[in-house]
């Protein structure tokens, strides 16, 4: 019975230990790395499927994502040999890859390991990472990876497990707080202000006032958000007309001096020309709004000396910004988003150390029963042997015995062992460490090697004996 | 009939408590469908009180000055959950359900009506145009007290666009179209309503005893009342007035009904009710 009981299953076992939850992240980011370094490890997404074959052809990874963007580098593996060979192997093969010296990437590279690794999985996705926080692009930039990774199958049940719940607390940031919510650009801050004073912008008119890179930046804001109708007044009118063609064909390109008959139609005003001389003086717009029945006009002035005659201001139904008045509300939108930032970083650490305590759980779980199974057998099995010394008992004492002087050895010889195994776990190393865990070899793990020799029956015996005897 | 107004008291009170709190704490509250259920109940608890009321007494309910409290209440109520449903501007909601349950807490305070059966019986064969004329005007009256929430919404969102300076309220208003766009309809339902009522009451009058005018106070607020919408409808049609001076007006306007409606039981004279 006892021989019977002993080859009760253990969790699969490597060579090296129990298969525990360990994540490995190496990368570069913008704040480690100039952009020099960061261009040449970046991933091209044709070529991310053979980079992530060839990652796990070496045997030292068993699953990788990687993570490429044009500010950041990351690669999330799951190792298979201890940490520093795995962040080696990852190492020489982001160097290898690219073709440059390890020298030169060595110094910018972080690694993170077990929950440090997971929390800055999570802190990615909910964009608490990124350069401008709370943007929305990242979140999406890594489902990308993920979803190539998982194609590649590249992704086995740890990281699949580990990049579902970086979507969800990503998800769950963006609602529980106000992190995205706050525009911290000059195009967005305009739009949002744009909302303050329409409802919507589908019906609206955009007016440019120049050609140049800031109104085409503001125009793509504009009409990401809806707007349609786009005039472009600029001096050269054929890079007016490049510019109106840039968006769906609904731009129509004017001469500067159209402007005074054309500016009624429009609804937002964006100035940014290297012009000298106001080009929208308060007349103009009187009459603009008279004309256009007293409805909103909403200017905005990002050039430095100013297009639109500060006067403007004062009149009824129009309001101006200028790029100063940009500026202190991005100053104040990032002040609140560094508030919100806050309470994000709370939300992804509860994340992390619940993540952490579910896989410690689904890791060591099955190990622990199973010892929790051999440490009763074999005190039930002493019990037996030398229940013939314990003189006649009464059922009572019997029952009392096996119950609670049997159930509190295992338990409070498994309780370090538990511990051991949690610790082992986080730390990712073997579960042969674990006999630190009892300072000196315990029978748990003289039979859990035993098993794997499958010699059970021979090893049983004097290791039994030297702990109760 | 009281235990239903109680009801509906509570209701909007909590309504109104819970809206304000969620608007306050963030622009975008996830709870604040139980604002809402919590309006539609005590809108549904208001309604039964009407017309148990109205059943009671076997007439429509708006003879006494309790019972145009009640009344108006239960237009605003109305007139602001149709606007909600159009609009769903929240911040909208926190500033109108207060007022809502300030009328409905008004009707439940007040002393319950005292016989009226004698004042039915001198209106006699106009008590239904009679009765026309206080429904149209306390309808007008909600449609005021809707633009009177827009128009304050307006001028703080419009003055902090033009002070640049954003406060709490910032990221709660809605915007300035939305506000232009309330204050507009409503206006409108509100002035057609108003004249309609002044007619009826002028035309019921005239069948009472044979005269147009009788001098009293609430007549002449009326007059003035009105005399400030028409300013308002008239320029926003013929100038496209909008925006500043129009929300400036409706407040004024709105002041002007709060006097009007103190004076039906403060003055005395033709309107004065119990």
């Amino acid at each position: 019975m006892r021989l019977g009981k002993f080859t009760s299953p253990l969790p699969p076992v490597s060579q090296t230990g129990v298969q525990l939850m360990n994540v490995l992240l190496v990368g570069i980011n913008h704040t480690t790395a100039p952009v020099g370094v960061r261009e040449r490890l970046a991933f091209s997404e044709a070529g991310l499927p053979v980079a992530l074959q060839r990652l796990l052809v070496g045997g030292s990874v068993s699953e990788a994502v990687i993570v490429s963007t044009c500010n950041r580098v990351e690669v999330i593996v799951v190792p298979s040999l201890p940490t520093a060979e795995a962040v080696e192997a990852v190492t020489t093969f982001l160097c290898d890859y690219h073709d440059v010296p390890a020298g030169q990437v060595r110094p910018y590279l972080y690694v993170h390991q077990s929950s440090a690794a997971v929390r800055h999985v999570l802190r990615v996705a909910a964009s608490l990472d990124s350069m401008i926080v709370g943007e929305s692009q990242i979140l999406g930039q890594i489902k990308r990876a993920y979803a190539l990774a998982a194609a590649a199958n590249t992704v086995g049940r740890h990281l699949h497990r580990l990049f579902e719940r970086a979507f969800a607390v990503a998800k769950r940031v963006r609602t529980e707080t106000g992190i995205g919510a706050h525009a911290v650009s000059l195009g967005s801050v305009s739009v949002e202000l744009a909302h303050k004073v329409f409802d919507h912008l589908t019906d609206k008119v955009l007016l440019l006032i120049g050609a140049g890179e800031m109104a085409e930046l503001a125009a793509k804001c504009f009409f990401e958000s809806g707007v349609t109708s786009l005039f472009v007044a600029n001096r050269t009118l054929a890079h007016a007309q490049h510019l109106a063609d840039c968006f769906h064909g609904g731009g129509r390109a004017l001469g500067l001096d159209e402007l005074p008959a054309r500016l009624h139609e429009a609804d937002v005003v964006v100035a940014s020309t290297g012009a000298t001389t106001y080009h929208i003086t308060p007349a103009m717009v009187r009459a603009a709004l008279d004309r256009r029945r007293y409805r909103p006009l909403l200017l905005f002035d990002l050039s430095v000396p100013r297009t639109i005659a500060p006067d403007v201001a004062v009149l009824d139904n129009a309001f101006v910004f200028d790029l100063d008045d940009l500026q202190r509300v991005i100053a104040a939108n990032q002040r609140e988003r560094r508030r919100e930032a806050e309470r994000a970083e709370a939300i992804v650490e509860a994340e992390t150390v619940a993540f952490m305590t579910e896989a410690d759980r689904l890791d060591i779980g099955p190990t622990v029963a199973a010892l929790r199974e051999r440490l009763t057998d074999i005190c039930a099995a002493e019990f037996e042997r030398h229940r013939k010394r314990l003189g006649p008992l009464t059922p009572e004492q019997e029952a009392a015995m096996r119950q609670f002087l049997l159930e509190g050895i295992v338990n409070k010889t498994l309780h370090p062992l538990i511990l051991g195994l949690r610790e082992a776990a986080r730390q990712g190393s073997e579960l042969v460490d674990l006999r630190r865990a009892f300072a000196l070899d315990s029978v748990a793990l003289k039979t859990d090697t035993a098993r794997d020799n499958d010699a059970v029956s021979t090893h049983e015996e004097p290791a039994n004996q030297r702990l109760y005897r | 009939m009281s235990t239903l107004l109680l009801i509906a008291v509570a209701c909007y009170a909590f309504g109104a408590g819970h809206a304000i709190f969620t608007v306050w704490r963030t622009p975008h509250p996830r709870w604040f469908w139980i604002a809402l259920w919590l309006m539609a109940a005590g809108f549904a608890a208001h309604t039964s009180s009407i017309v148990v009321r109205g059943w009671e007494v076997a007439r429509c309910p708006l003879l006494s000055y309790q019972e145009v409290c009640s009344f108006l209440g239960w237009s605003i109520a109305a007139y602001f959950l149709g606007a909600y449903l159009w609009y769903r501007s929240k911040s909208f909601a926190a500033f109108a359900m207060p007022m809502v349950f300030l009328f409905a807490l008004a009707a439940w305070l007040l002393p319950a009506p005292s016989d009226t059966a004698a004042v039915l019986k001198f209106y006699g064969q106009t008590a239904s145009l009679l009765t026309l004329h206080a429904v149209l005007f306390v309808f007008a009256y909600a449609a005021f007290a809707i633009l009177f929430v827009a128009a304050i919404l307006y001028i703080v969102q419009e003055r902090q666009l033009k002070q640049k300076q954003f406060g709490p309220l910032w990221s709660r208003l809605p915007s300035l179209d939305t506000c232009d766009d309330v204050s507009g309809k409503a206006l409108l339902i509100g002035f057609v309503l108003l004249t309609l009522g002044i007619l009826t009451g002028i035309v019921g009058s005239r069948r009472l005893n044979g005269v147009y005018w009788h001098g009293d106070p609430l007549e002449f607020l009326s007059l003035a009342t009105w005399l400030i919408y028409f300013c308002v409808v008239h320029y926003r049609l013929t100038a496209g007035w909008r925006g500043r001076r129009a929300a400036w007006l409706g407040i004024v306007g709105f002041a002007m009904v709060i006097v009007s409606l103190v004076g039906i039981g403060w003055f005395n004279g033709f309107h004065s009710i119990g």
